[in-house]
């Protein structure tokens, strides 16, 4: 169980996350929703353990998260693989990092496997940058599956993806999250309403400035339903309306609360 | 304006050809003027034409000067001796240059891997934490911006031997271009691709080898090629202290003593060296970064 207990953080003065105070059970599939700038990838990265917390914390079953977090692996937008390393290779270096015991051969089989698992059969010794968008974001999926941890981190994964490479990969990260049976949490950070309602099987919203949990809503027809029939399902259109909705009205609130307009004295 | 050149170096060819004391060189003119044609001529871009401009470039120069210093005599016969005597002085003095360069070679060779051996290992150190590089960039920018010329008499007080004074002179000059590339370099690596490595809970010199090395590894190249142009520069000066032979010496000895000549042969072997110094150095650029090459 991830426990995030009243979490704060602020880069100089500026208040990035307040009081974020929020459980996730085991096996679930969370979607972190917001805008740009809202904190989310703040968020996950203090959850991974890369950035610390100015006040409050994070706990993964019980125990604090302070430096690089073993139980996580983490998909970035982009940059996740090491351009100067074969996709192989990439992978083997995550591979013999966390499993020292295992003998190079068996560790290269093991990469070969895991870029099958994919759909990346045959790009073992192909670099990176000879890679799709779409392709090189497999081979990080593969090597973050590759690590044995539980809890698979994504920021924007698909972000920078054409339509259909997105439609792909997001069915390849839910058919792996419902094939690890509950074994496997993963968070998703996304500002796409329609990927969140897809994807997750809980959504935390977040409002920006400063990022804070505005609802959390659960999901649960995205565990079963294809992806024809989720859109057509009533409790998930309505769902969507909600998202919309709250969206607006933390938008309406933050125009409220500001000074659109200057009296022009002293000019 | 082709037929125009073509007019014109024909006259300056004939003209070179007809001076009776200069057959041969005349003669050398003329494949100047047709080389210098044929690269007017050349079609469609690619290595062929690279070299057929480069030659021509070559040949020009080469025609120039014959004109200038044998034909029409308008430069000081003294500073200037013809391309054929210069010609003829460069096989005889060949020997003697190639054993210079073994010499030249060792110091520079030593002081060089030196450099690279100091300077990469000291700017990971340095560029991988933020306190340490603030805390040297004052000394590496005050230091690097001095000339290594000036520690030549500190280093021949202190070192034991000639040569190794020379060593530290040329390692001076090779090193801080190398270290601050070297920080820039692994500054310069991505947050997110050191995130992700921190991820993989790499051993430390599994992270420096695998990671911060290759990660800074570009900018250490372009490090690299400017500490070898540097170690060049400080050759010569490296090799006033003691030294009784190498290419620096041998340039400034025959110089000392007004043999243009020999000088001038000096410069052209120099040259030579520096060309296959840096082809070979292209090479070994080029098979380190080879995962650039293969972008779509």
């Amino acid at each position: 169980m991830i426990e995030f207990r009243d979490l704060n953080v602020s880069f100089q003065d500026k208040t990035v996350l307040e009081k974020i105070d929020f459980t996730v059970a085991d096996g679930e599939f969370v979607c972190l929703l917001g805008q740009s700038g809202c904190g989310k990838s703040t968020l996950l990265r203090v959850l991974a353990g890369l950035l610390p917390a100015t006040s409050g914390g994070v706990t993964i079953d019980g125990r604090a998260v302070c430096g690089p977090e073993r139980a996580c692996s983490v998909v970035f937008q982009d940059y996740s693989l090491f351009p100067w390393m074969t996709t192989g290779k990439n992978l083997m270096l995550a591979l013999a990092a966390s499993y020292p015991e295992k003998k190079r051969a068996e560790i290269r089989d093991l990469a070969e496997s895991y870029l099958e698992m994919v759909g990346l059969g045959g790009v073992f010794g192909q670099y990176p940058a000879t890679l799709s968008g779409g392709m090189r974001q497999r081979a990080a999926i593969a090597r973050a599956l590759a690590i044995p941890s539980r809890i698979l981190l994504m920021d924007e994964p698909f972000g920078a993806l054409d339509p259909v490479n997105r439609a792909m990969l997001q069915d390849l990260i839910k058919e792996l999250h419902r094939d690890s049976r509950g074994a496997r949490t993963m968070i998703f950070v996304t500002h796409d309403v329609d990927e969140a309602l897809y994807l997750g099987t809980e959504i935390v919203l977040l409002g920006s400035s400063p990022g804070r949990v505005i609802a959390r809503e659960k999901n649960p027809a995205a565990r079963n339903l294809t992806r024809e029939k989720l859109f057509n399902d009533g409790s998930v259109i309505g769902l969507q309306r909600k998202i919309m909705d709250i969206y607006r009205a933390d938008m309406t609130e933050k125009l409220n609360h500001r000074t659109l307009f200057h009296s022009g004295n002293g000019i | 304006m082709k037929i125009l050149l073509f007019i014109g170096f024909a006259a300056l060819t004939a003209a070179a050809l007809l001076h009776a004391d200069h057959r041969v060189a005349g003669a050398g003119a003329l494949i100047a003027g047709v080389t210098l044609i044929r690269a007017l001529l050349a079609g469609r871009g690619g290595r062929r034409r690279t070299i057929l401009d480069v030659s021509a470039l070559l040949c020009g120069f080469l025609l120039a000067w014959q004109l200038a210093a044998a034909n029409f005599r308008v430069l000081d016969p003294v500073l200037f001796p013809t391309p054929e005597e210069v010609l003829k002085l460069f096989f005889g003095e060949f020997g003697e240059m190639f054993k210079g360069m073994f010499s030249s070679l060792y110091l520079l060779g030593s002081a060089y891997f030196l450099a690279l051996a100091t300077a990469i290992p000291a700017g990971l150190a340095v560029g991988g934490s933020e306190r340490l590089r603030d805390a040297a960039e004052p000394f590496s920018k005050v230091l690097s911006a001095i000339p290594p010329i000036v520690y030549i008499p500190y280093a021949i007080a202190l070192l034991p031997s000639f040569s190794a004074a020379s060593i530290f002179v040329i390692w001076s000059g090779a090193f801080w271009p190398i270290f601050v590339n070297t920080i820039a370099g692994v500054v310069n690596i991505p947050e997110t691709l050191l995130d992700s490595a921190r991820m993989l809970h790499l051993k430390k010199r599994i992270f420096i080898f695998r990671i911060l090395l290759p990660g800074a590894m570009p900018s250490i190249l372009t490090g690299a090629s400017l500490g070898l142009i540097f170690s060049f520069l400080l050759l010569t000066a490296a090799e006033l202290i003691g030294a009784t032979e190498g290419l620096g010496w041998y340039v400034k000895n025959y110089s000392d003593f007004a043999d243009y000549g020999k000088v001038i042969c000096g410069i052209i072997f120099i040259g030579l060296v520096i060309t296959a110094i840096t082809a070979v150095s292209r090479r070994i650029e080029k098979a380190l970064l080879r995962y650039r090459e293969v972008r779509k």
